[in-house]
C-alpha cells in the first residue's frame, strides 16, 4: 500500500537546502532566471542522489557536501558554513523521512523544479530587477546604496508578491533574504550587466 | 416464447394512421407504407427486405384482397404479379391510390378478425419472434422492481420467480435475458468483456429492464450512425448524452426557463467560436471574455445601456469558476439540443439535464473525449457548477450517481459524482484552481481535443500536484529564447519582466500557493 509523502517536512527541508545553497554562492543556484530547469535541480538533485545510494543520510550528505564546497564561492562558504552544519543538524533529526522511503526520495526529485522555482523565483526577481534598474550606475551596487534604496527600486515587484504571499512573514523574509543575496553577490551582477551590455552593444549600433 | 397480444393492441393507433392519412395522402411514398406494413406483419426478414415477397403472401394467405392489389398495380388480366412487374411499377409510380387505400383496408379488417381469433403470433411472426418472454405483469414486476415511492416499496420479485441465467452486462443485478444489439447497446455490443469467452455467441446480454430503458431512452432522445473510430464502419446506435439530475425548488415555467438559458448558452458559444474560426484565431474562454469586453467597450463609447441578459453573460463568462465549465459546453455537440426535463410534482422537482455529447477530435474515437469527461471527478464538478450557477439554488446535483431521497431528505449544496458526495462549496475551493491551471497551459494539438488534454492534466495535478506542476513548467516556453512551437504546454503570461530573461510567474506562484493548501 503506497504511503503518503510527508509534505510538510519535506517543504521545511527544501526550505533549508535552498536557503543553503543560496548563501553558499557560486553557481550552486542559479543568478539568472533564464537558465535552464538542470541549473536549478543540479545540486539538490546530488543530494538526493548520494543519500539514496548510500541509503544513510550521514554519508550522502558528507559526499554532497564536499562536491557543494569545492563548487561554491571561496569567500562565502567560510561566512556559510554553519548553514551546511544546520542542514545537517536537520537531515540527521529526520532522517527517517529519507532512510528506506523512496517514495520521499521520488516525490522530491519530481517536484525538484517547482520548489526551486517557487524559492528563487520572487527573490531573483527582485535583485535583477534591481539591477537592471540601476543599469551603467555602478554606484547603485555598493552596500549603503543597496540598504538605502532596494525596497524602494522593486516596489511595483514587492506589491505583485504580495498579491500572492501577501504582506505577513514570508513576503518580508523573501525581501530580506533577496537584499542580502544582492550585497553579497553585487560585484557578479556588475560583471554580468556589463556582459549583457557588451553583448547588446553591437546590436544597437548595427539596427542604428 | 411467449408473446403477450395486448403488445398488438397498442398498434391499432398505426392502423388508423396508415389507412387514413399515409395511403390516402398522394405525396406519401409507396415504400414507406410497404415498409410499415412489412415491419409489423412480415413472417420473417426477407419478407421484411422484400415488399413483393410480403404483398404475394399476404395475398396468398388471402389477407390482402387480390383483385384489389392487381388493380393497383394495374395488370393485365392474365398477368402474373411478379417481381418484375412489380418493381417497375413501384418504380414508375403506376399505382391506384383510391385501390391501394381500398386493399389496406381489406387487409387490416382481415387481419383484425384474426387477431381476434387468436392467431396474432401467426399474423406477424417476424415481430413476436423479438417479443419479450415476459407477461405484461412479469414486465411490470421487472421494472418496478426495487424502486421505492416514497418510503412505500413498490414490488419485488420473489425468489422463486427470478429467471436463471447470466447477469446483465449493464446492471449486473438481474438475469440476462434480451440479445445486445448495436441499438441497444451501443458500440461495445458483442465486444469483449469479463464474461463474454463463456457465452455463446449473440447469447442474452441485458435484463429486462435495462433492455427497456435502453429502448426507451433511445425512444426518446433518438439515435444516429456513427463509427467508434474515425476509420472504423457505421453502426446504429444510440445518441448518447450527458444526463445530470438536480433536486431543486423549480416549477415546471423554471424547468423550461432553464433550457431557453442553456440553450442561449449554446447559441452564444457557438457563435464566438465562429466568429474565432473566420478571424483565425484561437477559441477558448479568454477569447470570449476579450470579445465581450470589446462589444462592452464599443456599447459604451456610443452611449448605449447593455442588456440585462448581456450583462448576465458578461458577469459570467467573468467568473473564473465557471470558465471550465462554459469551456466543456463548448465543446458539446451542436448539432443536438440540450433539453431540462422536469419530473415529479409539488415544490420540489428533480430536474434532468440533457446535455449533448462531447465532441472529439477528428483523430479520436467518437466517445473519446466523453470517456474521459466522465472518468474525470474534477471535469465533472466544473459541469455541475456551472449549472449550479444557472439554476441558482443549491439543491444536490447528480452526475453518474442515483437521486435517491433518504430519511431526513437530501444534502443540500452536495455534488454526487461517481456515487461519491463532495460539498460543492469545497470542490470548487479545492479543484477550480487546478482545473484553470490546467485549462489554461494544455497546448492544442492538431487533430485532438483541447478538453480531453487538459482534464487528463487536471487529473495527474490532482494526483501529484508539486511533481506535474515540474513536468508543466519544465517544458513551458517561460525563458525568452524558448521555442514555442516546440513546448509541450502554454505559458500564462506574455509579460517578460526586464532583467530577469523570463516572462512574469507571479501567476505560477499563486498555483503553487493553492495546490500547497490542498
Amino acid at each position: 500500500m503506497p504511503r503518503q509523502v510527508n509534505t510538510a517536512e519535506l517543504d521545511e527541508f527544501c526550505g533549508l537546502l535552498f536557503r543553503a545553497l543560496d548563501r553558499l554562492g557560486g553557481d550552486l543556484l542559479p543568478l539568472f532566471l533564464s537558465e535552464r530547469p538542470t541549473a536549478y535541480e543540479k545540486y539538490p538533485r546530488l543530494l538526493l542522489g548520494h543519500i539514496r545510494y548510500h541509503d544513510n543520510v550521514e554519508a550522502g550528505f558528507e559526499e554532497w557536501k564536499s562536491k557543494v564546497l569545492r563548487d561554491a564561492s571561496d569567500r562565502r562558504k567560510e561566512e556559510e558554513f554553519p548553514e551546511l552544519l544546520a542542514l545537517k543538524a536537520w537531515l540527521l533529526e529526520h532522517r527517517s523521512l529519507f532512510e528506506g522511503r523512496k517514495d520521499n526520495l521520488n516525490h522530491l526529485k519530481r517536484s525538484l523544479y517547482a520548489r526551486a522555482y517557487e524559492y528563487l523565483y520572487p527573490r531573483r526577481l527582485l535583485t535583477g530587477a534591481y539591477a537592471e534598474a540601476n543599469r551603467g550606475n555602478p554606484n547603485a551596487l555598493e552596500e549603503d546604496a543597496i540598504r538605502a534604496n532596494f525596497r524602494r527600486v522593486v516596489q511595483p515587484h514587492i506589491a505583485k508578491l504580495a498579491e500572492v504571499y501577501g504582506q505577513g512573514e514570508p513576503l518580508q523574509t523573501i525581501v530580506a533574504e533577496a537584499e542580502e543575496f544582492l550585497i553579497a553577490n553585487r560585484q557578479r551582477y556588475r560583471w554580468k550587466l556589463r556582459e549583457v551590455e557588451t553583448v547588446e552593444t553591437p546590436e544597437e549600433v548595427a539596427e542604428g | 416464447m411467449l408473446w403477450t397480444p395486448p403488445v398488438l393492441f397498442n398498434f391499432q393507433p398505426c392502423h388508423g394512421f396508415a389507412d387514413t392519412y399515409l395511403v390516402g395522402n398522394s405525396g406519401t411514398n409507396i415504400n414507406i407504407i410497404l415498409a410499415i406494413l412489412s415491419f409489423f406483419y412480415a413472417r420473417d426478414g426477407a419478407e421484411m427486405q422484400s415488399f413483393h415477397a410480403f404483398l404475394r403472401r399476404a395475398m396468398n394467405d388471402g389477407l390482402l384482397p387480390a383483385d384489389a392489389m392487381r388493380a393497383v398495380f394495374a395488370l393485365k388480366p392474365g398477368e402474373d404479379f411478379d417481381k418484375d412487374v412489380f418493381t417497375e411499377r413501384k418504380k414508375g409510380q403506376v399505382i391506384d391510390r383510391a385501390q391501394l387505400q381500398e386493399a389496406i383496408a381489406g387487409f387490416l379488417a382481415n387481419v383484425d378478425q384474426q387477431r381476434e381469433q387468436g392467431s396474432a403470433e401467426t399474423l406477424a411472426a417476424n415481430l413476436a419472434s423479438k417479443m419479450l418472454a415476459l407477461s405484461t405483469e412479469q414486465v411490470a414486476g421487472v421494472l418496478v422492481q426495487g424502486m421505492q415511492l416514497g418510503f412505500l416499496s413498490l414490488g419485488a420479485i420473489q425468489e422463486q420467480d427470478k429467471e436463471e441465467g447470466w447477469p446483465c452486462r449493464f446492471c449486473g443485478a438481474d438475469a440476462a435475458i434480451i440479445v445486445e444489439k448495436n441499438i441497444t447497446a451501443g458500440f461495445d455490443a458483442g465486444r469483449f468483456y469479463n464474461r463474454s469467452p463463456k457465452q455463446q455467441p449473440f447469447e442474452e446480454a441485458l435484463c429486462g429492464r435495462c433492455g427497456i430503458s435502453s429502448y426507451l431512452i433511445t425512444k426518446l432522445l433518438g439515435m444516429h450512425s456513427a463509427r467508434p473510430q474515425p476509420k472504423g464502419k457505421d453502426f446504429p446506435v444510440p445518441r448518447q448524452y450527458n444526463l445530470v439530475f438536480h433536486y431543486g425548488h423549480h416549477d415546471e415555467a423554471g424547468a423550461q426557463r432553464l433550457a431557453a438559458m442553456i440553450d442561449d448558452l449554446f447559441d452564444l458559444i457557438g457563435s464566438f467560436r465562429q466568429r474565432a474560426q473566420e478571424e483565425k484565431r484561437f477559441f477558448s474562454v479568454e477569447y470570449i471574455r476579450e470579445e465581450v469586453a470589446k462589444r462592452a467597450a464599443e456599447r459604451q463609447a456610443a452611449g448605449e445601456v447593455p442588456s440585462t441578459e448581456e450583462e448576465a453573460f458578461a458577469a459570467l463568462i467573468a467568473d473564473d469558476a465557471m470558465a471550465p465549465g462554459l469551456e466543456t459546453l463548448g465543446q458539446m455537440r451542436t448539432d443536438v439540443q440540450a433539453q431540462v426535463l422536469p419530473l415529479g410534482v409539488g415544490h420540489y422537482r428533480l430536474l434532468a439535464f440533457v446535455l449533448p455529447q462531447l465532441q472529439p477530435g477528428s483523430k479520436e474515437g467518437l466517445d473519446f473525449v466523453q470517456r474521459r469527461f466522465s472518468r474525470s471527478r474534477l471535469a465533472a464538478f466544473t459541469l455541475l457548477a456551472l449549472l449550479r450557477k444557472l439554476c441558482g439554488c443549491d439543491g444536490p446535483y447528480y452526475f453518474q450517481s442515483v437521486p435517491t431521497l433518504a430519511l431526513g431528505g437530501f444534502d443540500a449544496n452536495t455534488f454526487y459524482v461517481q456515487g461519491k458526495a463532495e460539498n460543492a462549496e469545497e470542490a470548487l475551493r479545492r479543484y477550480n484552481a487546478i482545473v484553470n491551471f490546467a485549462r489554461r497551459v494544455a497546448k492544442y494539438r492538431e487533430g485532438h481535443s483541447l478538453l480531453a488534454d487538459w482534464i487528463l492534466l487536471a487529473e495527474r495535478l490532482e494526483e501529484d500536484p508539486l511533481g506535474m506542476f515540474s513536468e508543466v513548467l519544465r517544458d513551458s516556453p517561460l525563458r525568452g529564447g524558448d521555442d514555442l512551437r516546440e513546448a509541450r504546454y502554454r505559458r500564462l503570461s506574455n509579460e517578460f519582466i526586464k532583467g530577469t530573461g523570463v516572462i512574469d510567474g507571479s501567476q505560477y506562484l499563486k498555483l503553487i500557493e493553492q495546490l500547497k493548501s490542498l
